[in-house]
């Protein structure tokens, strides 16, 4: 094969096929680009920068055209693209259009709330646009250098977008700590992945799965089970910071009472979201492997997974629920609320990790409820941090003192806020409930009694604070009964719009649930 | 196997990779200047780096079906400029907290309760 | 008839009219209480008469609405795709157990709506609540589906949280924190078992027969599955799958995967197979009945309650207003006896036999607890939260000793007495504990404090209310006559045959209740000119409060005098559900036992 040769194929392929599943990229891409054209040849159109961002997701998403790939009737399977760098197939599509569905709604929320100064407004969106940009590429990664572009990708401009709020001292200390910790782990985690790309010869991540089975399987790996191990340990470490796991959790409460409620809103949906996809597709590159006896070979590895993600999960678990007890503070209250979450949404993954060896129904089972999972979990932290965005402009406070009586003083607001604080405990009829009981059910299927006793347990503690916080708003009285609490008709549009799915879902999440297993469908 | 007495291979570049490691960590461990720390932080990133380069080299390793080849090389220019990137963004960061709380000790940051 | 002979339209009417009435409640603009109490009381009565009307008897017929005596068998029963891929349906029906239960659900709550018309704080909250927990109710008992089971058992939760933390009494938000909390582990329990026997079932393991029995689905049977066909070879393509569907109940005993459900039925007629699926080892040497049914039984116990895991009912008893301690004691404790009879005992038998001596345990000791603690109390209200742990201790008893034989008599008629007994106990402490809780609140409206010991008197200021109070407490006690007697007598009776000394203390617990009923009505009704505060406040019962009270009575005296009401729906599906067991005790468990007995005397020489 000659040079143009080369050069012919890969235009070929990338003008064709690739560019074609990367048309959503292409227009987020597009939509920074406008966003700063706009600001540079249209000063005066104050509002440009919403309305092009909500085009732009709108846009992405049309692209990403998830009700033609999940509807069931095409059975495409997985494609790599850009020369094996990305991978496309349902799971990301499923993905990545929760993440641009999640886009337009925060667009609208940034609007609702009027947050940030109303100058930085452009900025602001770009940095949201770039981050998203970075979490798409982590959902679609299948080479360890996309994995940690995409990472790079997605945390830098949220450093930014944590202290966006200027001339405030806790802004900045989020922002400072935030980077800090986030820029060492993602050194720790390129060193792993580097030892692990080392070892394995490859780092496109199929291969590396095929490689790491015929090790197994030849034996000669004795040698390098601890350079593995390590390796894996340290890209651990990055996925635990950017999955809020413990032990690496420690800046997310402080980074969600430095920031405004939007960015802590993006945070801890968008980014979560994409750490769980990439924890996902990991977990696959290196547990499973087409090839029977390939498989086979894998199964230290899968339990090596299944092992460190379980402890994780039950973990991280545990101490979110112990911790959101003492808080005083809304948003350290829904950040300790995010880590545990995280944990929730770890099991299915360990789940994951036990079964691909002999049930690969199960296993896509267990990778359909955390994509569920994921869905359920944006609409429920969307709403609650909404809820504290509107209660800070109107109350100015964003202590949990602040909402005492709040059904007396906005009764629309208290009503949702309690519906997403249940959804969040998981209590049937609302969507949490499903959410947490497929992934339950996963958890069992695994027969991992132990994770699904802890999980179990966990729900049972959680019920104390997020009902501490209802107990507040329906049961106190506020002491300078301050009357009706200011609110748009569009926050409590906005707000009406978000808890809905919580109720549509928790009735009947079929189908939410059908898609979640489409996306599942073409991995293993 | 005594690294002394061997011609240079993989191994001598791994080990000058594993010290810049260690000493990033170390270094981000103690100082307690931000700077200082996102110094430390480079020397990881540079750490990796070596690596990267090192098992791309197929005349460095004995096993040569293993050595990535461009993979790594490219890995390590990429990471070149998020590295750069990074530390950009992060010296603003650090520079935003320098005005607002005239220090760049990180220690000063604990006003947000942990 | 105005209504269609629709099972699906009319069940679905019944559980869903109070939700539709709720949501209706919330448009309601600003202001408009008298008019939400008012529709929220025609609509528990249009439930209470739509519930009538399914059990007005007729002949079994499949065209008709009519409720089909003498057959054990489910009625009504219809089965439609809620979320097909997680097999879950929406599966309702009504069989003699269910439907008396829920005619007391409506009736109940018809009343309790009618109690609740003087409550004047958020009017229109009360009132969206109260009906969304008169939907979980009804649905907890026509569900036969596990998944839609456990989701209207946990639909009750917050309403019944909001209505004692808000409405309630001075400690309102102890007490609603309390019962949450008990009740949410009791129902996360609940969920392993509904995951363990969701998992370890196969539809495969039942022949076709059964299948149809249990209104499994034909699609069921096939969907998302790989169903080779008939011929070897071709693997479930689409359209081979789509050409199986006719075939449904034959593609079944084909199907290469496990095909899992929530269908109780179904559930029931795995557990009562000679080779169960639900016999295989689960954890510490126990079988996965054995773990499945120890949950099941601990999240049905909290909500009976037992003892020693009843200490939130007295606390959420005393908090509650009165409608909803009403509806507490009436409906919602007799919720934890259906499940043990639904669902603990048909799908886990083998563990039901080996954990019978713990069920009649732990009732025999609500019983003796409960009647003691009530004896002590000061409170009446308290008094009478104590009293119904006493009470549902025979529900829990007479359930127990339904799967003991006596020696290997295969007699079954012990068992339909015990049972029986304990579903008659559950309708007639649903009327006498509301009664009670009623009446109390009665006179803690007038008076503001329910001190026993500043009681008293109050025959000569409120006579009507007085006798009509006599009337339900003589109910409670079991006086011959009167509803409670009926089930304590065949409790008692089946427990003979089980154990004397347990039959001994049950029937001495009679004496008991006796006891503190007696000194309660000394104390209240009886004695001199009533001393305590707000004496002047006495006024005789209004109409409104005498047409709440007398119905109850009114039932109290007829199921006492005339039980063969009540029976003629309960024994034939409690028959059905006894002989089933009876076969599988005698086909299944009895030759595990003899060759358990004969393994072990081959050892001995």
């Amino acid at each position: 094969m000659n040079f143009f040769e080369i050069v012919e194929n890969t235009l070929r392929d990338t003008l064709g096929p690739s560019l074609t599943a990367f048309r959503p990229e292409m227009a987020v891409c597009a939509t920074i680009v406008a966003l700063l054209l706009t600001r540079m040849l249209a000063p005066r159109w104050k509002s440009s920068p919403f309305w092009l961002t909500v085009v732009g997701a709108a846009a992405a998403l049309w692209f990403a055209a998830p009700w033609h790939y999940l509807s069931g009737e095409t059975s495409e399977r997985a494609a790599t693209i850009f020369t094996g760098m990305l991978v496309f197939d349902t799971f990301s599509v499923y993905m990545r259009s929760l993440l641009f569905v999640f886009l337009v709604f925060f667009a609208v929320l940034v609007r609702v709330t009027g947050v940030p100064e109303r100058e930085d407004l452009t900025e602001f969106f770009v940095l949201v646009l770039g981050a998203a940009l970075g979490m798409c590429l982590m959902l679609s990664a299948n080479h360890m250098l996309v994995v940690f572009l995409g990472i790079e990708m997605a945390s830098v401009p949220s450093y930014v977008m944590a202290g966006m709020i200027r001339h405030r001292r806790a802004s900045s200390e989020a922002a400072l700590k935030y980077a800090v910790y986030g820029a060492a782990t993602a050194g720790v985690m390129l060193y792993g992945i580097s030892l692990l790309v080392g070892v394995l010869g490859s780092a496109h991540l199929p291969t590396m799965g095929t490689q790491l089975a015929d090790m197994l399987a030849g034996g000669h790996f004795a040698d390098r089970t601890m350079v593995l191990v390590l390796g894996g340990l340290m890209v651990m470490v990055g996925l635990a910071f950017k999955l809020s796991a413990v032990p690496f959790h420690f800046w997310l409460p402080d980074v969600f009472e430095g920031a405004t409620a939007e960015v802590a809103a993006f945070l801890s949906i968008a980014s979560k979201a994409a750490a769980m996809g990439l924890l996902v597709r990991l977990v696959i590159a290196f547990g499973y492997a087409p090839d029977a006896t390939q498989l086979a070979a894998l199964a230290p590895a899968r339990q090596y997974m299944a092992m460190l993600i379980g402890t994780l999960a039950a973990v991280t678990c545990t101490f979110g629920n112990l911790a959101a007890y003492g808080q005083t503070n809304m948003k350290r209250l829904l950040g300790y609320s995010t880590i545990a979450h995280a944990g929730y949404m770890m099991m299915p993954v360990a789940a994951m990790a036990m079964l691909m060896g002999g049930e690969p129904a199960a296993a896509r089972s267990a990778v359909s409820a955390v994509a569920f999972y994921v869905a359920v979990y944006l609409f429920m932290n969307l709403g609650a941090f909404a809820v504290v965005a509107l209660v800070r402009n109107a109350a100015g406070s964003e202590e949990i003192d602040a909402y005492a009586g709040l059904i007396y003083r906005s009764t629309g607001v208290a009503v949702c806020f309690s519906i997403i604080l249940f959804s969040l405990v998981g209590l049937p009829p609302l969507a949490g409930f499903a959410a947490k009981f497929v992934a339950f059910a996963s958890v069992y299927d695994a027969g991992m009694l132990a994770l699904l006793a802890v999980g179990l347990l966990n729900t049972v503690l959680s019920l104390f604070y997020y009902l501490r916080v209802v107990k507040v708003m329906v049961f106190d009285t506020a002491e300078d009964a301050s009357g009706a609490m200011a609110m748009a008709t569009s926050a409590g549009l906005y707000l009406l719009i978000v808890t809905a799915p919580l109720v549509v879902w928790g009735i009947w999440w079929n189908g939410l649930y059908a898609w979640a297993k489409a996306a599942s469908a073409a991995l293993s | 196997m005594n690294l002394l007495t061997q011609p240079v291979g993989l191994a001598h570049y791994l080990v000058v990779g594993a010290i810049l490691f260690v000493a990033g960590v170390v270094c981000m461990a103690t100082k307690r200047n931000g700077i200082g720390v996102l110094m430390g932080i480079e020397l990881v990133l540079n750490g990796a780096n070596l690596n990267f380069v090192a098992f791309g080299s197929p005349s460095l390793r004995a096993d040569s079906q293993y050595a990535i080849g461009l993979d790594g090389h490219m890995a390590a220019l990429f990471v070149i400029v998020l590295a750069a990137a990074e530390a950009a963004v992060a010296l603003a960061i650090v520079l935003s907290f320098y005005r607002d709380h005239a220090t760049v000790d990180v220690d000063e940051a604990d006003e947000l309760e942990g | 008839m105005f209504l269609p002979n629709n099972p699906l339209v009319v069940l679905s009417l019944i559980v869903f009219l109070p939700a539709a009435g709720a949501l209706a409640i919330c448009l309601l603009p600003r202001g408009r209480t008298e008019m939400a109490k008012l529709s929220a009381f025609c609509v528990t009565v249009a439930v209470f008469l739509l519930t009538v009307w399914l059990a007005i008897p007729g002949t079994s017929n499949a065209e008709s609405m009519r409720f089909a005596m003498g057959t054990g068998r489910m009625q009504h029963v219809f089965s439609v795709d809620w979320i097909p891929s997680f097999n879950i349906y929406y599966l309702l029906g009504v069989d003699g157990i269910s439907l008396p239960l829920v005619v007391l659900t409506s009736f109940l709550s018809m009343l309790a709506m009618a109690a609740s018309l003087k409550i004047d704080l958020h009017v229109k909250a009360y009132c969206v609540l109260f009906l969304l927990l008169e939907t979980g109710m009804l649905g907890v008992f026509m569900a036969l589906d596990f998944f839609l089971f456990y989701v209207f058992w946990e639909v009750m939760l917050l309403p019944m949280y909001f209505l004692i933390g808000v409405w309630g009494g001075p400690r309102r938000e102890y007490a609603a924190i309390k019962f949450f909390l008990f009740t949410l582990v009791g129902s996360v329990l609940m969920l392993i078992a509904v995951l363990m026997l969701y998992f370890a079932s196969d539809l495969r393991t039942l022949d076709t027969r059964q299948l149809v029995a249990c209104h499994v689905r034909e699609d069921a049977l096939w969907q998302g599955k790989t169903v080779p066909g008939a011929t070897a070879g071709s693997s479930g393509s689409a359209e081979n799958t789509v050409g199986q569907a006719n075939r449904g109940i034959r593609a079944i005993v084909l199907s290469d995967q496990p095909l899992h459900t929530f269908n109780i039925m179904a559930l029931a007629e795995m557990g009562q197979l000679r080779r169960s699926p639900f016999d295989a080892k689960l954890l510490w040497g126990k079988s996965i009945q054995w773990w499945a049914f120890l949950l099941l039984l601990i999240g049905f116990l909290v909500k009976v309650p037992a003892v020693p895991i009843h200490t939130w009912l007295p606390d959420a008893h005393v908090e509650a207003p009165t409608p909803i301690s009403m509806i507490l004691a009436g409906v919602l404790l007799k919720m934890g006896g259906y499940g043990i009879l639904r669902i603990c005992y048909p799908i886990c038998p083998d563990a039901a036999y080996e954990l019978a001596w713990f069920v009649c345990g732990v009732g025999t000791l609500s019983m003796v607890y409960g009647a003691f603690a009530a004896m002590a109390q000061k409170d009446f209200k308290r008094l009478v939260a104590y009293s119904s742990v006493s009470h549902m201790g025979y529900v829990v008893l007479g359930l127990g000793v339904w799967s003991i034989t006596a020696g290997n008599l295969m007699s079954t008629d012990y068992w339909n007495l015990g049972m029986n007994g304990a579903m008659f106990q559950m309708i007639a402490h649903g009327i006498s504990s509301a009664g009670m809780f009623f009446l109390v609140g009665v006179v803690y409206d007038r008076v503001h404090h329910r001190d026993l010991d500043r009681f008293g008197g109050l025959f000569a200021k409120m006579p009507v209310y007085s006798g009509i109070s006599m009337g339900i407490f003589f109910a409670a006690l079991g006086l011959p006559g009167l509803c409670g007697f009926i089930g304590e007598v065949l409790v008692v009776l089946s427990v003979w045959k089980y154990s004397m000394v347990l039959a001994v203390v049950a029937a001495s617990v009679v004496i008991l209740t006796a006891g503190y009923i007696l000194w309660t009505i000394q104390r209240v009704y009886l004695g001199p000119e009533y001393k305590g505060p707000h004496g002047e406040a006495l006024t005789r019962m209004t109409p409104r409060e005498i047409a709440i009270a007398a119905p109850l009575l009114a039932l109290a005296i007829i199921l006492g005098v005339y039980p063969r009401a009540l029976l003629d729906y309960t024994e034939p599906s409690v028959k059905h559900t006894v002989t089933s067991l009876a076969t599988w005790m005698e086909d299944v468990k009895l030759p595990r036992l003899q060759a358990a007995v004969a393994a072990e005397d081959g050892k001995q020489p």
